[in-house]
């Protein structure tokens, strides 16, 4: 929980009942406080100087390179790896064997030796082994539509199409961003302690930063001529993201609290801004405008999103109609904000509430600091059984009232995959493999412990008797301090798309341009519109970015 | 074999659950085997018998009774007594997380009838708690063996819904 005794004055926070509903989960923007954000400040702030010791690449672009950087008083390298694909063999899937480009994040200034290591194992990814000095694995395919594209059009003399590099918006898309100790690589531990790689997922951040970087040199040298400084910012850095990622979210309950407690601490406090500037004024009415051209350009093939995405963009314009200056002059504008947007459907909601962040730096850039926590969730087994009862009775009617006997609540079963190790969604009623299904039904692991409970004194006795409900206890007494904890809703059940677990996530990356292909995988884009590396004019205006001419 | 603790951490939670070990159980369980590692050479062979399956004794087994004795003295008791124990070695792991996470001082006292755990007020030696681990490559085989057995093999039906994508997705 955050410390509120010393900050701004703030709102009351959204209602975790209301917020952490999967739907509303699923309709996550990326805001200022996203960890692409958070990074780039951090970077800019130190007008972080990035070289390029080395660059062995031939005419075809296949080689490797060096990248160095010095951030927060630490030395870092991405060493890159572009070998030759077969198109055949390029795909988006983490069950794949080669890919484009491979890479590792250095910790330090690599060796002759050390890079030669990396080019040789980076290629083959899992099937290799690392050492500590590597803090983050990756790799990364290119986009066929347009790596060609753009260097056919370099090597003509010309700049590519912009319509081309606006509809894909990265010349490459990763397909697997691997750090905490994968295959071998450093512990998170190694830089948890690290300025402005202290925060989730920073290291992972920038290996994708400097990946864009990478693409952007490596089309340059393939196509003999320099992209232009606009194309360039406008292409960032793809992924394909399937379910690996969502797991993640209830394995760590504690981290998804701090993430979503500093998201709505923010909005609380901007909330409860008594009156706006009118520079703040017309910087609202600016990321208005910029956020329709962002709808504009967002198009997608499947047909749900681009549904929902079609009736953002007609939300958009009525609710811009709404922000006269009566509102926004008036008092407590952006909480009038939110609350007018609260007649619109839960996707412009969410962007509204992203929206409306961005003014104000100063007030809320500061809680990023408390994203990361070092606490794992812990029984109090002095918590009296009337007390347990209380909170189930408080937090908990969602999942103790459903039947779980009814197919439709059972419908699904998480498991980790014998040929990848990876995790998967099947179907209970008609594939086999329940009976080893990985615990993520937590909704139904709490119903089985609440049904137990019986005239113990505390949770010690009851644990006594059964020690099987010591993690659905866990839960319940971590979501009693954690409100935001828990995705509250049943995550086996029919209903439950996991696109929506990996979209909050991705969100909180500053993942932007959802591109679902699927209800379980999905492609974004990161960085687009970012600064280029060592450019840090404008290092924290680049929300939701337009390109439109 | 050298693995960093979580490539530890992943498979023995896994290798935990694989063996039956109750969920909540496995959490205090593996980070008391990465803090045992780290600290002994040895230490491998406990994690084993602690690990072994079933788990249908809460008094011998050090991954239910270990918690369980300090979930006692958090609420109030001066010691606990446990009999003979699968593995007693992963008692003092478990001692020093409780004190890092609880501020819990705990002596820990190993007999050939069993094991005493009562409080005090002195404060564990510092014990290591970062870097890779070095594993035995047997035991290292067998945690990957029991944490298979969690593990779902692939079906037409996984292979082609189970992670939602096609098999090729060039763009």
């Amino acid at each position: 929980m955050l410390d509120s005794r010393a900050s701004p004055s703030q709102v009351p926070l959204r209602p975790a009942s209301d917020v952490m509903r999967l739907r509303r989960m699923g309709a996550s923007f990326p805001t200022r406080l996203s960890f692409m954000r958070t990074l780039l400040r951090g970077m800019a702030a130190e007008n972080v100087k990035v070289d390029r010791p080395v660059w062995e690449m031939d005419a075809e672009g296949f080689g490797h390179a060096v990248y160095s950087l010095r951030l927060g008083g630490y030395d870092y390298a991405l060493v890159a790896v572009s070998t030759d694909l077969p198109d055949a063999a390029r795909t988006d899937r983490v069950i794949a064997t080669a890919w484009d480009t491979a890479y590792v994040l250095y910790d330090g200034i690599p060796s002759a030796g050390e890079i030669a290591r990396i080019v040789r194992d980076a290629p083959h990814q899992e099937a290799s082994r690392f050492t500590v000095r590597d803090l983050v694995l990756s790799r990364a395919n290119k986009s066929v539509r347009l790596f060609s594209h753009v260097i056919e059009a370099l090597r003509a003399g010309q700049q590519p199409d912009r319509d081309k590099v606006l509809n894909t918006g990265y010349l490459m898309r990763t397909t697997a961003v691997y750090g905490n100790g994968k295959f071998g690589i450093a512990d998170r531990d190694v830089i948890a302690n690290r300025p402005h790689l202290s925060g989730p997922f920073a290291a992972e951040m920038l290996i994708v930063l400097l990946i864009r970087g990478f693409t952007h040199d490596l089309v340059e040298h393939i196509g003999g001529a320099p992209l232009d400084t606009d194309l360039k910012r406008a292409l960032g850095i793809g992924n394909a993201t399937g379910l690996g990622m969502a797991p993640f979210l209830v394995s760590h309950p504690l981290l998804l609290d701090a993430w979503m407690q500093v998201r709505e601490t923010a909005l609380a406090r901007v909330r409860a801004v008594p009156a706006l500037t009118s520079d703040q004024v017309s910087r609202i009415y600016e990321l208005v405008t910029r956020a329709a051209a962002h709808l504009a350009e967002w198009s997608v093939p499947d047909a749900i999103a681009a549904e929902r995405i079609a009736v953002m963009r007609q939300e958009w314009a009525a609710f811009a109609d709404l922000l006269n200056p009566d509102v926004m002059l008036g008092d407590a504008p952006i909480d009038a904000m939110v609350r007018l947007s609260e007649g619109f459907s839960v996707d412009t909601q969410e962007l509204v509430a992203a929206l409306v962040l961005e003014p104000f730096g100063d007030l809320i850039d500061g809680l990023t600091d408390c994203m990361a926590t070092p606490f794992v969730p812990q029984v109090d087994p002095m918590m009296t059984i009337d007390v347990l009862q209380g909170c189930l009775a408080r937090d908990w009617s969602w999942a103790i009232n459903l039947d779980y006997t009814q197919p439709e609540n059972c419908a699904q079963f998480w498991y980790v995959s014998e040929e990848k190790q990876e995790p998967r969604l099947g179907n209970r009623h008609a594939e086999p493999g329940a009976e080893l299904e990985s615990p993520l039904d937590i909704a139904r692991q709490v119903q089985a412990m609440a049904r137990a409970l019986g005239d113990q004194s505390n949770v010690a006795t009851f644990l006594r008797a059964h020690p099987e409900h010591r993690n659905a206890v866990c839960r319940v007494q971590t979501l009693a301090r954690h409100p935001y904890a828990e995705i509250r809703d049943n995550l086996i059940g029919a209903e439950c798309l996991p696109i929506d677990m990996l979209r909050c996530k991705l969100a909180f990356f500053g993942a932007a341009k959802f591109d679902p292909k699927s209800d379980r995988w999905t492609r974004i884009t990161l960085a687009q519109g970012a600064p280029l590396l060592g450019d840090w004019g404008d290092a924290d205006d680049w929300w939701l970015p337009s390109f439109a001419t | 074999m050298i693995l960093s603790r979580a490539e530890v951490a992943a498979t023995l939670h896994k290798a935990a659950r694989g063996q039956g070990m109750p969920l909540g159980h496995t959490d205090i369980f593996v980070a008391a085997c990465l803090r045992g590692l780290a600290m002994r050479k040895d230490f491998a062979d406990a994690v084993t018998r602690a690990m072994t399956g079933p788990f249908d004794c809460v008094e011998t087994r050090v991954a239910l009774a270990g918690p369980l004795a300090i979930d006692a003295l958090i609420c109030g008791e001066d010691a606990v007594a446990l009999p003979i124990l699968d593995a007693a070695e992963v008692l003092e792991p478990i001692a020093i997380n409780a004190f890092e996470i609880n501020d819990l001082c705990i002596e820990v006292h190993v007999k050939d009838e069993g094991c005493v755990l009562h409080r005090t007020e002195t404060p564990p030696a510092d014990a290591p708690t970062t870097g890779p681990l070095n594993i035995p490559a047997d035991a290292w085989a067998l945690w990957q063996d029991w944490a298979a057995l969690t593990y779902v093999p692939a079906s037409e039906a996984s292979r082609l819904g189970g992670a939602g994508a096609g098999l090729t997705d060039n763009d």
